[in-house]
C-alpha cells in the first residue's frame, strides 16, 4: 500500500511532543514572520535549530524527504513563473540568460522556503491535528467575529479529508486497472470514467464523514483548550527567544568574531 | 417470567425518500429491553442498515417514533448520540481520525473527557480488542478487517448503554470474532448494555441472543425467540443453522 503520511502526524516519545500546541502554534507564526526578515547567516542559523528540533524530536531524516521534495517542485514552479514572467529588474543579465543560474537574493529566497516547508513539516509532525486544530480554537475565542467558527474543526476535517481521497483515487484506479481499463488503451474513456467514480466518491465520503461525526457525538463547536502551560512550555518560549536573537543579530556577532581575529 | 422493562422502543417506524417512491421502511415496531441481545437478520437491501441508522438519530423517520427510556429520540438528539452508539457497515466511512488512538479518542473527546482518561479509556479496549500494535498507525495503512476493528473500538470506547453493530463481522476471522463476542457478552453482564447487531452468520450468535427480528423487503417480517421463529426463518433467505446435529446453545463461536 503507498503511504501517503506525507507531512503526517509521528508519534514518538520526545520532549518536544510534550508541549502545548498553543505554545507551538503561537511560536511557529513568530517563526515565520521572523524569517522572512532574515538573510544570509540568520538563515543559517535558524536551519541548524530547525535540524537541532527535528534531531530531538526523532523523526528520522526521511520523514523530511517529503518538505524537500515538496521544496524542490515549489521552487522550480516560482522559478519557471520568473522565466516566462516579465523580467522585474531589467538589469539583472543573468537572470535572463537562464535560470540556474540563480541571484543572491534568489538564493535567499529559496532557504526560506525550504525553512518554511520544514518548520510547518515540524509543527505537524510532532502535535496531532486534534491538538492543532484545538490550538487554532484557542486563539480564535479571543476574536469576536471568528469566536463561534469551528475553524479548527474545518481544519481538521479537511485534512484528513483529503489524504482520503488521493486513497480512494488509487482504489479507483487500481480497481479500473483489475477491469482492463488503462489510461493507454483510451484515454477520454478512462478520464469519463475516473471522474464519475472519484465525484461520487468525493460526494459520498462528504456525506459519510458528516454522519460518522455526527453519530459519534460531534455537535460541530469550536472546542478551545484552556489547560494551564506547563514548565516545559516556558522552556520552550526561553529557547525559542535565544534561538531567534542569536539568529537575528548572527550577522553583526560574525562581523565582530572576523575583526577580532584580524 | 419477569418482566423487564424495554429501553428503545420503535412504533410504526417509516421512512421514505421522495413522495412517490414506496417507502423504504415500512411501519416498522419493535421494542429491546434493557441489557438483551437482539439479533437483526434480513435479506441483502431490505433496509437493515436504514434502520439502525435511525435509532442514533443519523436519519429523521418520515413518520413513526422512536424512544429511548421512555422519551423521544430526538427530544435531545446530543443525548441519544452518547447513549446509543453505532458502528457502521462499511467502517471506511466511519473513521475519521488521522491515526488510530485520534480516532478511537474522537467521540470520547467530543464528549469533553479529559486526555488522561481518554487515553487510558483507549489503551484498555484496544487491549480487550487485541489491537494494541495498531494504535499509532494511519488509519489508512489498516487492512479491511483491522479497520472494522478500529471502528468497533471507537464506538465502544464511549460505554454507550445500548450499542447497535451493522453486520461487526463482516470482515474479522474467527480470532477477532471470538474477541469481539466476549466483549460484547461482558459489556452486556456488567453494564448492562443493550445489543442490537445484523449479521447473516445465526450460528456465530444465535445461542447468545433471546430476540430474533427478521425484516423483509422494509418490514419486519417475524420477530421472536430464536426457538419460536427459527423453523420460518428460511422463506426470507436467510441460511438455517442445522439444528439437528447441534443444540440451540451450541450456536456460537465461542464454543
Ligand atoms: N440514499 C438512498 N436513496 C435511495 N435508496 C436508498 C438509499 N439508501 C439506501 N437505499 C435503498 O434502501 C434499501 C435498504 O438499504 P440498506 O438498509 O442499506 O440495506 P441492508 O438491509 O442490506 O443494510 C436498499 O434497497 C437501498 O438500495
Ligand atoms: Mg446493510
Amino acid at each position: 500500500m503507498v503511504n501517503i503520511g506525507f507531512w503526517s502526524y509521528q508519534p514518538r516519545l520526545s520532549p518536544l511532543h510534550c508541549i502545548d500546541s498553543r505554545v507551538k502554534l503561537l511560536l511557529l507564526t513568530l517563526h515565520n514572520y521572523a524569517l522572512l526578515q532574515l538573510h544570509g547567516a540568520g538563515l543559517c542559523v535558524v536551519a541548524v535549530g530547525i535540524l537541532l528540533l527535528f534531531w530531538v524530536s526523532h523523526i528520522g531524516w526521511t520523514a523530511l524527504l517529503s518538505s524537500f521534495k515538496m521544496g524542490v517542485y515549489l521552487a522550480l514552479f516560482v522559478l519557471l513563473l520568473q522565466v516566462f514572467s516579465v523580467p522585474r529588474d531589467p538589469s539583472d543579465v543573468l537572470w535572463q540568460v537562464s535560470f540556474f543560474w540563480l541571484s543572491y537574493s534568489q538564493l535567499t529566497y529559496i532557504f526560506r522556503l525550504f525553512l518554511l516547508l520544514l518548520s510547518g513539516q515540524w509543527l505537524i509532525s510532532t502535535s496531532t491535528l486534534a491538538q492543532i486544530s484545538q490550538a487554532v480554537d484557542s486563539f480564535l475565542q479571543y476574536i469576536p467575529l471568528l469566536r463561534r467558527v469551528p475553524l479548527g474543526w474545518l481544519l481538521r476535517l479537511s485534512w484528513g479529508f483529503f489524504p482520503n481521497l488521493y486513497h480512494n483515487a488509487l482504489q479507483i484506479q487500481a480497481a479500473q486497472k483489475s477491469r482492463l481499463l488503462v489510461p493507454q488503451n483510451n484515454f477520454r474513456r478512462y478520464l469519463r470514467y475516473f471522474s464519475q467514480a472519484f465525484m461520487t466518491k468525493a460526494i459520498k465520503k462528504t456525506y459519510y464523514i458528516t454522519l460518522a461525526m455526527q453519530s459519534r457525538s460531534f455537535i460541530g463547536k469550536p472546542q478551545p483548550s484552556n489547560a494551564p502551560l506547563q514548565f516545559c512550555d516556558m522552556v520552550a518560549v526561553l529557547v525559542f527567544v535565544v534561538w531567534h536573537i542569536a539568529a537575528r543579530y548572527s550577522p553583526q556577532m560574525l562581523a565582530v568574531l572576523l575583526l577580532q581575529k584580524q | 417470567m419477569f418482566v423487564s422493562k424495554p429501553i428503545v422502543v420503535v412504533e410504526q417506524l417509516t421512512y421514505q425518500i421522495g413522495s412517490h417512491a414506496s417507502p423504504l421502511l415500512d411501519g416498522i415496531s419493535f421494542r429491546l429491553e434493557e441489557a438483551s441481545f437482539t439479533v437483526l437478520c434480513g435479506a441483502n437491501g431490505c433496509g437493515k442498515s436504514l434502520l439502525l441508522r435511525h435509532l442514533n438519530g443519523l436519519l429523521r423517520p418520515t413518520s413513526g417514533n422512536i424512544y429511548l427510556h421512555g422519551r423521544n429520540i430526538w427530544d435531545d438528539i446530543w443525548d441519544t448520540r452518547q447513549q446509543v452508539g453505532l458502528v457502521f457497515q462499511d467502517p471506511e466511512w466511519q473513521l475519521i481520525g488521522e491515526t488510530v488512538r485520534e480516532d478511537i479518542g474522537f467521540g470520547l473527546e467530543n464528549m469533553g473527557v479529559s486526555m488522561d482518561m481518554r487515553n487510558e479509556k483507549i489503551s484498555l479496549i484496544a487491549q480487550q480488542l487485541q489491537i494494541m500494535h495498531l494504535l499509532d498507525r494511519y488509519q489508512y495503512q489498516l487492512s479491511g478487517g483491522e479497520k472494522h476493528l478500529v471502528a468497533l473500538a471507537g464506538v465502544l470506547v464511549m460505554g454507550a448503554k445500548v450499542v447497535v453493530l451493522d453486520e461487526p463481522f463482516n470482515a474479522l476471522d474467527f480470532h477477532a470474532t471470538q474477541n469481539l463476542l466476549l466483549r460484547l457478552l461482558e459489556l452486556q453482564e456488567q453494564q448492562q448494555t443493550t445489543i442490537l447487531l445484523v449479521t447473516h452468520d445465526l450460528e456465530k450468535v444465535l445461542a447468545h441472543t433471546n430476540h430474533l427480528i427478521v425484516m423483509s423487503k422494509g418490514q419486519i417480517a417475524l420477530q421472536g425467540t430464536p426457538e419460536q421463529i427459527l423453523p420460518q426463518v428460511a422463506q426470507f433467505g436467510i441460511k438455517v443453522p442445522t439444528l439437528n446435529a447441534r443444540k440451540m446453545n451450541d450456536l456460537s463461536w465461542l464454543t
